[in-house]
């Protein structure tokens, strides 16, 4: 069906003549009949659903809980109560139990939160931030810009991240040099961002390399906007889509990222975060589970619930470009 | 074009009734439609977008989507009914009885699979040949077809050729396994005049040789009026008039049928007439309005139009039509009181 | 045919725009893609002029070449006395707003996010128009003038109308800056034939109300009959034939001119189409256009001078220009033994019937296959 039959009153299709508009047409329907046909084929995917709806409270919960940690009630994540050291969950004051120091589980789990969550979306921030520019320039413009702007993705990819984690640690704020937290949390998100910026920045270049051969981008230009204005006000709106999947998948993955410097010895150590509680615990597996079992619980659940939703971001955009 | 006519009848549909269930409601996109064709003949679907001519083409061949369809109303296709078979009968009768040329050439064919086996795959599967000889009867195929070095084009992806070239290879690919009923679906909207015209003529050319029966769909009154034997015009999942082709021009009943004619451009009128367009849009196919469909948009209807659905009426034997006030039938109103009543649409004349 | 020359053009003071040996070619690997090969047209104010042509000849790319996008790769662009190829930032920006552009896809021409209100009201916006109130005004003006109900069109966005609507939504676009010349590239080629005449009905009355200079690209004659003041008609990246619409439909002097309205499809069931193919193959690659005239490798009339030699523009009528060394009026080939003048003047219509069947060998060997 190449043209859609409109069946919404929107035009008096009659002859515009001396500007009446002509006789009204019946009913009112919200949507074309295609449109709504793309929606119903598509229902499964497109709906938020039950899962969708429990990924996203669990979300909202987890960083309401890291940004108001402080002023929760929760004992102090760094002091040692005795009687809990290693003891599994549901104590009374400590639900979740306590670690191999006695420090409570419940608190630890939502201070790390702050750490985890505040690294992997300042590090997918940043990274999409400078991603999705270079992306945007690089589609847009093409030629000389492209080419230099896709090496430099190609580069970056080509540096596995860990490897760089690392060094950028050992450079900037190895253990020797006795660097503030604040400072070691900042050199892993700068690291994670730029494994970030390849990934964000290809994935905005190659959806403004469609976008941007749309004849609305040309009509732009006849009306004399400017390059800045089309890439913001005509390509970037349908970038974003594409660019805001990626991004929360980045997320998840820079979450675990986290997870992975933290058992190689080189995450924050101070504070708490989801990464060392596990390597913290690993040593007591046997023993006491729950200590490695509580953060790797609360790191699947994010990363399940924003994998989730990534899917949804990008299905939703699939209907839509797929219905124009 | 004219073919030998055998009074047989090859395809008969009474009735067929398809509709999409949507979350708006029941979109009825083909809505009690009759129609017979005879053997080696060609019936010409013409109407507006979304009228239900594409529907309509897919529901005789059995090619709706699964979910949320219903289709009733009975096929008699050579002799047997069916519109009850499942749908695994049915796919047998693709290729070697019926066939379909479709309305976009680019996504009927497969981007990524050889002009070649895209054609060979229908022998194959459907008459058993090997493949030497699936080769050889494709070749002989692009031949007809009038695509030149058809070694070549074999080995071609469908996006390496123009527009007709694709749409001549849908066409051989249509025609692979000898059908007796082919539906083209505006199979020249695509393309611009002349290719439209080499399109045209191929078909024709193709379906006296093969003695094949035809259901040529399209928007334009202009592209059926010299090809086809029958046309049925079709509106909002209906049809509304349908006669033989030279009965049709002559006597137009139906004042859809007097408005498409009108809106198309003509190269005899003086330049610069402005044309006549039909006003307003198609009604919706959820909630059709209860009366004539076109009364919305007719310049003659009256009362009685907007409340009561006229049925489909005989004038002369094969020429129905559905209105209460046919074009050319006297005395044609019920009175001239009642017509001044009725604004004329601005633009209708 | 299909060859160059000005012989049609006016005097430059006459005109609003006048195009000169418009040449656009776009790189294909090692090759160029010989897409508008000197290109001449000109319009004066108030005037429509139709530009057909088949599918993949270059109309589309000379309707952007004259608004420089891209910019043509030789040529002349004259707007009102303004040089236009060497125009660029700021000074072409200017000149763009008074020299538009609707595009061939109504659908992919509106940007599928933005509400055709921000649709219409950009233009204001980029170039300061008005205030909000005012710039409201002039959207519920523009879409009146087309035909939409604004209070119900302008929180919609385009996927929500139809192919037909979303013509009107681009031509009201087009409108906002009020352009004194709007370049139409088939406006109504993708629509019904009962949109059509709405779009092209449309198209009349707006240039009555707000007096504008239009240049309309079709690839049916038909349709461009009744818009036009003046016809020119392309052929694989030149032109072949220009024109009073009048004496150009009445006795089309070149060959491909007569096979594009013998293609026509007439509704009329005496009008039997005979099942030779008017115009067989198809448009030749423009990666490797034909020597001389470019149309000879489909022509009926060719002979060995058009492929030796390439037709240059010439008066056979007294508003009627051809490209054609044997036209099919006028005094046949200018010259001696022009063994056209025999079987070409005064009967147009039949050598457009015949001219299937009575298709002379030209040389060209390849795209004409499809007489089986
Ligand atoms: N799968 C579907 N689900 C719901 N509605 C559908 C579906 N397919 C088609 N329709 C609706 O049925 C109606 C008839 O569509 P159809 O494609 O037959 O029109 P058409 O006459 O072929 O038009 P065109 O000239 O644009 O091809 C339209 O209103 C269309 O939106
Ligand atoms: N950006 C481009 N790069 C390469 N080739 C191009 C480009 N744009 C157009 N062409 C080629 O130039 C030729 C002319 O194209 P153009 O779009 O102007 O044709 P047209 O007459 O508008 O055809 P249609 O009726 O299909 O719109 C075609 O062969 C086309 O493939
Ligand atoms: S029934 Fe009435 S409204 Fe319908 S076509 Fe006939 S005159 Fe027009
Ligand atoms: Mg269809
Ligand atoms: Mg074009």
């Amino acid at each position: 069906m190449p043209e859609p039959a409109t069946d919404d009153p929107v035009a008096t299709d009659a002859e515009p003549a001396a500007g009446t508009p002509a006789e009204t047409e019946a009913p009112t329907e919200p949507t074309t009949v295609d449109a709504l046909v793309e929606e119903v084929e598509a229902a499964p995917t497109r709906k938020l659903g039950v899962l969708g709806w429990v990924s996203i409270v669990w979300l909202v919960g987890i960083t309401l809980a890291a940004l108001l940690a402080s002023w929760l009630p929760l004992p102090d994540p760094d002091r040692s109560y005795l009687e809990i050291v290693r003891v599994g969950p549901v104590q009374p004051g400590h639900l979740l139990g306590g670690d191999g120091n006695g420090r409570d589980m419940l608190s630890r789990v939502i201070f790390g939160a702050r750490t985890s969550l505040w690294i992997s979306v300042g590090a997918v921030g940043l990274g999409s931030v400078v991603g999705g520019v270079l992306g945007l320039v690089a589609g847009y413009f093409r030629g000389r810009v492209d080419t230099v702007v896709s090496m430099l993705f190609n580069v970056l990819l080509s540096i596995p991240a860990l490897v760089l984690a690392l060094s950028l640690v050992a450079v900037f704020a190895s253990a020797e040099q006795d660097v503030s937290d604040t400072r070691k949390t900042n050199v892993i998100i700068l690291a994670l961002a730029i494994v970030t910026v390849p990934l964000i920045g290809r994935i905005a270049r190659a959806s403004t390399l469609s976008w941007s051969e749309r004849e609305f981008v040309r009509a732009a230009e006849v009306l004399g906007a400017s390059h800045l204005r089309i890439m913001v006000r005509e390509v970037l709106p349908n970038v974003l889509p594409a660019m805001a999947s990626i991004a929360l998948l980045g997320i998840a993955v820079a979450i675990v990222a986290e997870g992975s410097l933290a058992l190689l010895g080189v995450g924050v150590r101070d504070v708490p975060s989801w990464g060392n509680m596990i390597a913290d615990g690993r040593s007591d597996l046997a023993r006491a589970p729950h200590i490695v079992a509580v953060p790797s619980i609360a790191t699947f659940l994010t990363v399940m619930a924003l994998n989730y939703l990534g899917d949804v971001v990008r299905a939703r955009f699939d209907v839509r470009e797929g219905g124009l | 074009m004219t073919a030998p006519t055998e009074s047989e009848t090859l395809l008969e549909v009474t009735d067929l009734r398809t509709r999409f269930r949507t979350p708006a409601g029941t979109v009825r996109a083909v809505d009690g439609v009759s129609l017979t064709l005879d053997r080696g003949r060609t019936l010409g679907i013409v109407g507006e977008s979304g009228s239900g001519k594409s529907v309509l083409s897919r529901s005789i061949m059995g090619l709706l989507p699964k979910r949320n369809v219903t289709c009733e109303g009975s096929i008699v296709y050579d002799g047997r009914e069916i519109s009850s078979l499942p749908p695994a009968e049915r796919r047998k009768l693709w290729g070697a009885d019926m066939a379909m040329v479709f309305q976009d050439p680019m996504t009927a064919l497969n981007p990524v699979i050889r002009i070649g086996r895209q054609i060979t795959e229908g022998l194959r599967f459907h008459l058993g040949l090997d493949r030497r000889t699936a080769n050889e009867n494709a070749l002989a195929l692009l031949r007809s077809v009038g695509i030149p070095e058809p070694e070549r084009r074999m080995k071609q992806y469908p996006h390496e050729l123009s527009g007709g070239m694709r749409q001549r290879i849908m066409i051989a690919v249509a025609l692979a396994c000898g059908p007796k009923l082919l539906f083209a679906d505006e199979p020249t909207t695509a393309l611009d005049v002349t290719v439209q015209a080499q399109i045209l003529n191929l078909l024709a050319r193709q379906q006296r040789e093969r003695n094949m029966a035809m259901v040529l769909v399209t928007h334009d009154l202009g592209v059926v009026a010299g090809r086809a034997d029958d046309i049925a015009v079709m509106y909002a999942g209906q049809i509304v008039e349908k006669a033989p082709t030279a009965t049709l021009f002559a006597n137009v009943r139906m004042p859809y049928t007097e408005a498409l004619l009108a809106s198309i451009p003509k190269l005899d009128e003086p330049r610069r007439t402005r044309l006549k367009a039909i006003p307003g849009r198609p009604p919706s196919l959820i909630d059709p309005p209860p009366g004539c469909r076109f009364a919305p948009r007719c310049p003659y209807a009256q009362e009685r139009c907007h409340r009561e659905a006229p049925p489909l009426r005989e004038s002369e034997p094969g020429h129905v039509y559905r209105c209460w006030y046919p074009v050319g039938v006297e005395p044609r109103r019920d009175g001239a009181a009642d017509r001044t009543d009725t604004p004329t649409p601005t633009g209708a004349r | 045919m299909a060859g160059t020359g000005t012989a049609h053009l006016r005097p430059e003071d006459e005109t609003l725009l006048r195009v000169q040996d418009l040449v656009v070619e776009f790189p294909a690997g090692r090759r160029k893609v010989h897409a508008v090969s000197g290109v001449s047209i000109d319009v004066r104010r108030g005037e429509t002029l139709g530009l057909v042509g088949e599918s993949g000849c270059g109309k589309s790319t000379t309707g952007k070449a004259i608004i420089q996008l891209p910019r043509p790769t030789s040529g002349s662009v004259r707007f009102e006395g303004t040089e236009l190829t060497g125009l660029s930032g700021k000074k072409l920006r200017d000149v763009r707003t008074r020299l538009q552009l609707i595009f061939q896809d109504p659908i992919s021409s509106l940007n599928p996010r933005r509400k055709v209100g921000d649709i219409l009201a950009e233009p204001l916006r980029i170039w300061r128009r008005g205030d909000r109130s005012e710039q409201l005004a002039k959207v519920r003006e523009a879409l009146d003038a087309v035909g939409l109900d604004p209070d119900v069109a302008m929180d919609k966005r385009p996927h929500q109308f139809s192919g037909g609507q979303c013509q009107r939504i681009s031509i009201a676009r087009a409108l906002m800056l009020e352009p004194e010349l709007i370049i139409c590239d088939e406006p109504v080629s993708a629509l019904d034939v009962s949109v059509q005449a709405q779009i092209l009905n449309l198209l009349d009355d707006l240039k009555e109300r707000y007096d504008l200079t239009l240049v309309f690209i079709a690839h049916d004659l038909a349709v461009v009959r009744h818009v036009s003041t003046r016809v020119a008609v392309m052929y694989l990246g030149k032109l072949c034939e220009v024109g009073d619409p009048d004496a150009i439909y009445e006795s089309p002097a070149h060959p491909y001119t007569a096979a594009l309205l013998a293609s026509i499809p007439v509704p009329d069931p005496a009008v039997r189409p005979d099942d030779e193919d008017v115009l067989g193959g198809d448009l030749p690659s423009p990666l490797d256009p034909p020597s001389g005239c470019r149309f000879r490798t489909r022509c009926p009339r060719a002979r060995e001078r058009c492929a030796a030699e390439e037709p240059e523009m010439r008066a056979v009528g007294p508003d009627q220009f051809v490209a054609c060394h044997f036209p099919l009026v006028g005094e046949g080939g200018d010259g001696a033994g022009a063994p056209a003048a025999a079987d070409g003047d005064g009967h147009a219509d039949q050598s457009a019937r015949a001219a299937g069947s009575e298709r002379a060998d030209g040389d060209g060997s390849d795209g004409d296959g499809s007489d089986a």
